[in-house]
């Protein structure tokens, strides 16, 4: 085992090496180009997750808002010295399908080369955010009134036809570095700006995670049954009280083991969904990158 | 092996001698080191502890199987942002664990990185005899900052025997509003399983700061586990398996229940998979 630490090693001080040194071939190139943000809530927010998503409880869920403020967003080189951030934070309502263009949060010139550095932040709302691409005022308002970061709102349709919704207003703190994603057919960490070109950069948010059984396994797939039950007035309406009513070890493991790994702090179910909150966020699609919470005391 | 390492480090040089320098923290992280265990425990078992649900928890008798741990340059899972210093280390970090493997994990969910020590030697431990060593471990030198702890089933060392085939077995009083449960609280390895189904907890906290790329094993040292069994008992409802209870366990001769299978059970096994409970450090 040994020399499988020492073989690790050496291949990782060896490629980030030549990594950086190829950054530095690079920095002489005056070549320059743009790189465009946009987002989107691919089709599990815009259009709905169909119950072919929840393999083992057959539920179906259909957003009729996803509000999300994207609090900041930088570029930056390989020493993390950011070259591009955006101005401001900027609140979208992923439901809303662009027609045409995608919704776009800013454009930046950038010189020619490989940035490895792009991170995005979600949350907190804050005095100076305004309405993105098809945002209204009034989602903005939302935001604030409730010092939320995300606010979702919806329908989950039961296989016998019964009903669930949910109107629940999160206050994720996140950031998301160190993004990685498909560029021209290849995983590029970051985003490589071409001379003259333009790179779309997709901040993508995937609905399903909301919903996830799990909160460190790879094989977490989404259940909604849980979530039903813990309606404990069954007025229909799924609480986030009523969510923090439920201990996790009290759902029956027909409903989902709901892991937590090694998180120590995720006791009930509400807690369970604020943590899922911070999970959401993507990169170019079925790209990902490094959480981690932002502390905002 | 020996020439393939030749070959790496060959071209790293005829790299840098192309033209770029870097003062990257490289000539500092690979080289190996050897890493005394040890293994403590956080509570004063002497002293009840009060859990999340207002009982007293007292334990009389611990004991938990230690298979191989391991530790890595990965951040715990949904761990805090680090400073802006600490975040260039990341930055340059994340690259090289990339460019070797690059992360396909969802957001969230935890990515280990690379490898950075680990000790392999099985063992058992009484919690009451205070800090044991374990067998020495081997590592590189470089930022660590998280640890998977496991369990070995079944259970080794010459404490084996007292876990009775269990993985985990304790034994202890709790009270609450004048009401004393005498408990058995115990897991089998199947039990423990994470979401993946093994028998481990990935992403531990390794340094005092979780997430921090600040824990830097710059040689030969000692890895601290540190157990803290009050985080199992924490969500443990007694009330469950307290006398008088509906579906309570019937006692045996001595008053003892045994847990297993109630709710308050469900709520130890949740205990017992948490990472605060297995929190690792590295000192010199």
């Amino acid at each position: 085992m040994k020399t499988t630490i020492q073989a690790f090693q050496s291949l990782r001080i060896s490629v980030a090496s030549v990594a950086l040194l190829a950054a530095c071939a690079c920095n002489g190139t005056d070549g320059k180009g743009t790189v465009t943000i946009t987002t989107s809530g691919e089709d599990y927010i815009e259009n709905g997750l169909s119950s072919d998503v929840f393999p083992h409880d057959h539920w179906s869920v259909k957003y009729s808002k996803f509000l999300v403020v994207y609090h900041s967003i930088s570029i930056a080189d390989e020493s993390n010295d950011v070259a591009a951030r955006l101005d401001h934070p900027l609140v979208f309502d992923e439901t809303k399908k662009a027609v045409g263009n995608p919704k776009t949060l800013a454009t930046f010139d950038l010189q020619a080369k490989t940035w490895p550095e792009v991170s995005y932040q979600v949350g907190p709302i804050s005095d100076d955010a305004a309405p993105g691409d098809l945002a209204a005022d009034s989602d903005v308002a939302l935001l604030k009134n409730a010092q939320a970061s995300l606010h979702v709102e919806g329908t989950a349709t039961a296989p016998d036809g019964s009903q669930k919704t949910f109107n629940w207003s999160l206050a994720p703190a996140t950031v998301f570095e160190g993004c990685h994603g498909l560029q021209d057919g290849k995983d590029v960490l970051g985003v490589t700006v071409t001379n003259g070109g333009n790179q779309i950069v997709e901040l993508t948010l995937h609905g399903d995670h909301l919903f996830y059984d799990d909160l460190q396994s790879e094989d977490a797939v989404p259940r909604f049954q849980a979530l039903a039950d813990a309606d404990a007035n069954n007025d229909g309406a799924i609480t986030l009280e009523e969510l923090d009513a439920v201990p996790l070890y009290t759902i029956p493991i027909d409903k989902g083991s709901y892991g937590t790994g090694a998180l120590g702090n995720v006791n009930t179910l509400g807690d369970y969904e604020r943590t899922l909150a911070r999970t959401i966020g993507h990169y170019r699609g079925e790209g990902s990158c490094n959480s981690k919470e932002v502390n905002v005391q | 092996m020996t020439e393939w390492r030749l070959a790496n480090t060959a071209l790293v040089l005829a790299l840098l001698a192309a033209g770029c320098s870097s003062s990257t923290e490289s000539g500092t992280t690979g080289r190996i080191i050897t890493l005394k265990t040890q293994a403590s425990v956080d509570d004063d078992l002497t002293q009840a502890k009060t859990n999340a649900l207002g009982f007293s928890v007292t334990l009389s008798e611990a004991y938990l199987s230690v298979g191989p741990l391991y530790y890595y340059s990965g951040d715990p899972v949904l761990s805090l942002r680090t400073s802006p210093k600490a975040s260039k280390l990341a930055a340059l970090s994340r690259l090289s664990d990339w460019l070797v493997k690059p992360a396909q994990a969802h957001p969230g969910h935890y990515t280990a990185g690379a490898a950075m020590g680990e000790m392999l030697t099985p063992t058992t431990l009484a919690l009451h005899a205070g800090t044991v060593n374990l067998a020495d471990g081997d590592g590189v030198t470089g930022n660590t900052n998280s640890a998977k702890f496991t369990w070995q089933s079944p259970a080794q060392g010459e404490l084996a025997s007292s876990l009775r085939g269990h993985v985990i077995l304790t034994q202890g009083i709790a009270t609450k509003d004048g009401v004393t449960v005498k408990f058995i609280a115990k897991a089998d390895e199947p039990d423990v399983h994470d979401g993946d189904d093994k028998a481990e907890v990935a992403g531990c906290a390794f340094g005092p700061t979780p997430g921090a790329v600040g824990v830097n094993m710059d040689g030969n040292g000692t890895v601290t586990l540190t157990l803290s069994p009050s985080v199992w008992f924490d969500e443990v409802d007694f009330s469950y398996v307290a006398p008088g209870a509906a579906n309570a366990p019937t006692p045996d001769a001595d008053g003892v229940v045994d847990i297993t299978g109630t709710l308050a059970w469900q709520g130890f096994l949740r205990g017992v998979k948490k990472g605060t409970a297995y929190e690792f450090s590295y000192s010199k």
